[in-house]
């Protein structure tokens, strides 16, 4: 298998969130007008949100997995994300911590098409559990500090509390 | 004769909420100040005593009077109008007139019916005699006393409404001089002389002609002269008359200008203003925009392919990434090291071979011995076991897709550490659209006062304005042709009078009858007396202006005093149609443009002074001079020296004025208010000072003003 095949299996996969966080996501995606500026701060696509709380859970160094009976809905397939250099940015993320979910690379050169089935299938569950830790947070945030949500850099302060 | 207002108390009406009692000003002679801000209750103190006096009051929404009757659900109290239960609206002025004391007091009752207001009015004067409050009872005795308060023949100078002060001085009008004049100098009779005289005149000059064809009725000649020169007669009358009918329109329509002229400069401001406040507007709407799509922008700036926000702090996980990459390249060439096989010479022995050397312990290539375990039986065992050729056909190959991540990424490398300054500058650049934001409402705040201190009101007025700049415009064109019309039609006279003349001259060259001499004689009698009672009657007009202009222009010099721009000289100016027109004009003689609407006020009322005491020599006026806002257009020195001049034409004024007010200090007063202030203290200004304050926060509907009395 060469890398561009490996690109397409990641790419055809859709992420999904846990249904809990449906409102929320609805709530800061693509509210108000189609730039994301209604009563609330909010992104312009539905896969921005994802992305912004898959570094969000990144950060935090968090995940929250979604268990096998719990309610998850798809997102949009992996491959039709953008920006793009973000997207292979949240790949890079996660290839970086590989070892860490079982997969070294070099092993990965070895590997048989079974075995990079189950790496890309756990790649996936590595980037859901860090989103859906991200949208626990924002959850959390809009629960009880629902106000900061007026203010149109919300988005980068939580970043930037993350930092700090 | 003559009369002081003791006290003029309200109930429920507008802004002053509550009884009688809550809400009453006691006066006295001299100035009586009722300091008040905006919307404290100035205009609706001034509209008590118009419903007293006029029973109209000034709707300042509409700019316009209207009858009080129709405007009770707008004079009551809102705030006891919210409370639903039924109430009574009233204006109590009490006065003493020639000694005589009395009350006039003018009430609406308000009862709830199925849900609606239902009124019923009530007027209750009653006169103190003997320290016994008599009710009045006929309807025209009461109404004879409110005439005491001020006489209608004054009003229109003792009631003084700073929106509608230009209209009052009337010079410009015929009607309106003529009752000036009338007012000052009581020539009624004359006036009635010089018009028996004129019919008298007209009479003679008929009889002449009759007299004269009837005597010269033989004469071919003198017949035709006579007939021409009833004609030219008959044109002179029409067309005089038509003259006098120009004049009419033309004094209408400067009438008209005069009026228009007086709201010009405050409907050119407020046009002005208005179009301030429309750009502003705009500019404000044009930065929001701005900030708006700015702000939109913020969450697309996270994902921005240049320089990602969302991203920060993240820039080692690129170096991270990098290394990862050189480790598999290791890693896979040592492995490959590791993995490559031993490739032995053609002709080499085969696995078969081998074995059986191993068996035999002999070296089939070189034929010596190998004994086991030795060196040479381990070297055959070691090329039997080496490792088999397993390279696998079928490895992945990922580096190009890393390659590609990283390729991908790589520019964000550099970006990353720049999102703080990018951060910052486009916070900065949001900071500095609010505060552009800031300081055009700021100014656009201040463009509406101006506009509301410019008689603005919240309601459109649009088309009102402009429709007062067209009609300005039109009046002056009509102006341009009366006069016109007016030369036209006396050039016309000139030429008839001069061929009269010359008929007069050729009857007399022909010869007519002696007889006829004692009706010529009496005909020019009669013309001459018609000629000096007009010319007294013009003398008399221009003394009394030449007085008025001369007095008007003291009291214009006191109320200027110690201004830094020089105001000028006030002019009157004769008009053919017999008007007077008064303009300023500086030490050249020339008109003096560019002055504000304040020395323009204070042309108004200088001239109201010297009509005032004109009248009354060198007396003080001797009824209440009541004035809302006049001097909403003067500064300080103006107020100052209208309070040094004013005991001194007005025996008693009340001032309802805002330019004392500060709503920061704690008694409410600006530094000239305190001065002011104090000189009533000391007794150097005679009269009362009172501030209207606002308690609580309220919409206009439900304000309640208090008055604090500083002196009373």
């Amino acid at each position: 298998m060469d890398g561009s095949q490996l690109r397409d299996l990641i790419g055809q996969k859709r992420p999904r969130y846990k249904e809990q966080y449906r409102l929320l996501i609805d709530s800061i995606s693509k509210k108000g007008d189609a730039s994301g500026k209604g009563d609330f701060s909010s992104f312009g696509a539905y896969y921005q949100t994802y992305m912004y709380a898959f570094i969000i859970g990144y950060k935090l160094g968090k995940q929250n997995f979604i268990l096998q009976n719990e309610k998850s809905n798809d997102f949009f397939v992996f491959s039709q994300w953008s920006p793009i250099a973000i997207r292979d940015y949240i790949v890079m993320l996660l290839l970086n911590k590989s070892e860490d979910f079982g997969f070294k690379w070099i092993e990965l050169e070895d590997a048989s098409s079974e075995t990079i089935e189950i790496f890309v299938a756990e790649f996936i569950r590595q980037m859901e559990g860090y989103a859906n830790a991200g949208f626990e947070y924002l959850q959390n945030k809009w629960d009880n500090e629902n106000m900061m949500f007026r203010n149109p850099f919300v988005f980068v302060k939580i970043l930037e509390e993350l930092i700090s | 004769m003559g009369t002081i207002i003791k006290s003029v108390g309200f109930q429920n009406f507008y802004n002053y909420y509550g009884s009688f009692d809550e809400n009453t000003y006691h006066f006295k002679e001299g100035i009586n100040i009722i300091n008040a801000d905006n919307n404290m209750g100035k205009s609706k103190f001034y509209n008590g005593i118009l419903w007293i006096l006029r029973n109209k009051v000034y709707d300042s929404d509409a700019r316009r009077m209207e009858n009080a009757d129709s405007s009770y659900l707008k004079m009551a109290s809102g705030k006891a109008m919210n409370k639903g239960q039924n109430f009574d609206m009233g204006v109590n002025i009490t006065f003493i007139n020639d000694e005589e004391k009395y009350s006039v007091s003018k009430k609406v009752q308000f009862r709830k019916n199925a849900g609606s207001w239902v009124t019923n009015e009530l007027l209750e004067v009653m006169q103190t005699v003997d320290n016994r409050d008599i009710p009045v009872l006929d309807m025209n005795d009461k109404e004879k006393i409110i005439q005491k308060i001020i006489p209608a023949e004054l009003m229109n100078y003792a009631l003084l409404q700073g929106e509608t002060m230009e209209q009052i001085v009337d010079l410009s009008s015929r009607n309106g001089l003529s009752s000036t004049i009338e007012a000052l100098a009581g020539i009624n009779n004359l006036i009635e002389i010089c018009d028996l005289s004129k019919d008298l005149s007209q009479r003679t000059k008929k009889l002449f002609n009759d007299k004269e064809r009837e005597i010269n009725s033989t004469s071919k000649r003198i017949t035709g002269l006579i007939q021409e020169r009833e004609t030219l007669e008959g044109k002179i009358v029409t067309t005089e008359t038509q003259i006098e009918i120009y004049k009419t329109e033309l004094s209408k329509a400067k009438e008209k200008k005069e009026i228009l002229e007086a709201n010009l400069m405050k409907t050119k401001d407020r046009e002005r203003y208005r179009g301030m406040i429309k750009n502003f507007e705009n500019e404000i709407k044009r930065l929001k925009e701005q900030k708006n799509e700015k702000e939109k922008n913020i969450t697309s700036m996270l994902f921005s392919e240049s320089c990602p926000w969302m991203l920060m702090g993240m820039r080692e996980q690129i170096s991270i990434f990098d290394k990862k990459r050189q480790e598999l390249t290791t890693d896979i060439a040592t492995q490959k090291a590791v993995s490559s096989p031993i490739v032995l010479p053609e002709g080499s022995p085969d696995v078969p071979s081998l074995q059986r050397m191993l068996r035999t312990e002999i070296c089939e290539v070189c034929g010596r011995s190998a004994p086991k375990d030795g060196e040479h039986w381990k070297h055959i065992k070691m090329v039997l076991e080496r490792p088999a050729n397993n390279s696998n056909p079928n490895r992945n190959n990922f580096n190009q897709f890393y390659s590609s991540i990283q390729t991908s990424v790589g520019a964000f490398f550099l970006s990353i550490p720049k999102i703080d300054e990018s951060l910052l500058n486009y916070r900065e650049k949001i900071d500095e659209l609010d505060n552009l934001i800031s300081e055009k409402e700021e100014e656009r705040e201040n463009a509406r006062n101006e506009f509301l201190n410019a008689g603005g009101s919240e309601i459109g007025s649009d088309n009102t304005d402009k429709q007062t700049i067209a009609d300005y415009t039109l009046a002056e064109k009509t102006i341009n042709k009366k006069e016109d019309e007016i030369k036209k039609a006396e050039d016309a006279i000139k030429a008839w009078d001069i061929r009269l003349s010359q008929i007069e001259t050729e009857i007399e060259e022909i010869g007519s009858s002696k007889e006829i001499g004692k009706f010529r004689n009496f005909k020019e009698t009669m013309a001459s007396v018609e000629y000096i009672l007009n010319n007294t009657k013009d003398r008399i007009f221009d003394e009394i202006l030449k007085s008025l202009e001369i007095n008007a222009n003291t009291k214009y010099q006191e109320l200027t005093y110690g201004n830094l721009s020089t105001g000028g000289r006030l002019n009157f100016n004769k008009q053919a149609d017999g008007t007077v027109q008064v303009s300023i004009k500086n030490i050249n003689d020339g008109e003096l443009t560019g002055l504000g609407t304040g020395f323009q006020r204070m042309k108004q009322l200088s001239i109201i002074m010297a009509i005032i005491s004109s009248k009354i020599g060198n007396k003080r006026f001797d009824f209440p001079f009541i004035s809302d806002a006049p001097f909403s257009e003067f500064g300080d020195n103006f107020i100052n020296n209208f309070f040094d001049i004013a005991p001194k034409v007005f025996t008693q004024s009340i001032i309802l004025i805002k330019e004392l007010y500060d709503s920061k200090s704690d008694v409410y007063l600006n530094d000239l208010g305190l001065k002011v202030l104090k000189k009533m203290e000391n007794g150097e200004i005679p009269g009362t000072f009172y501030v209207n304050v606002i308690e609580e926060k309220a919409d206009t509907t439900n304000l309640v003003t208090k008055n604090k009395p500083y002196v009373n």
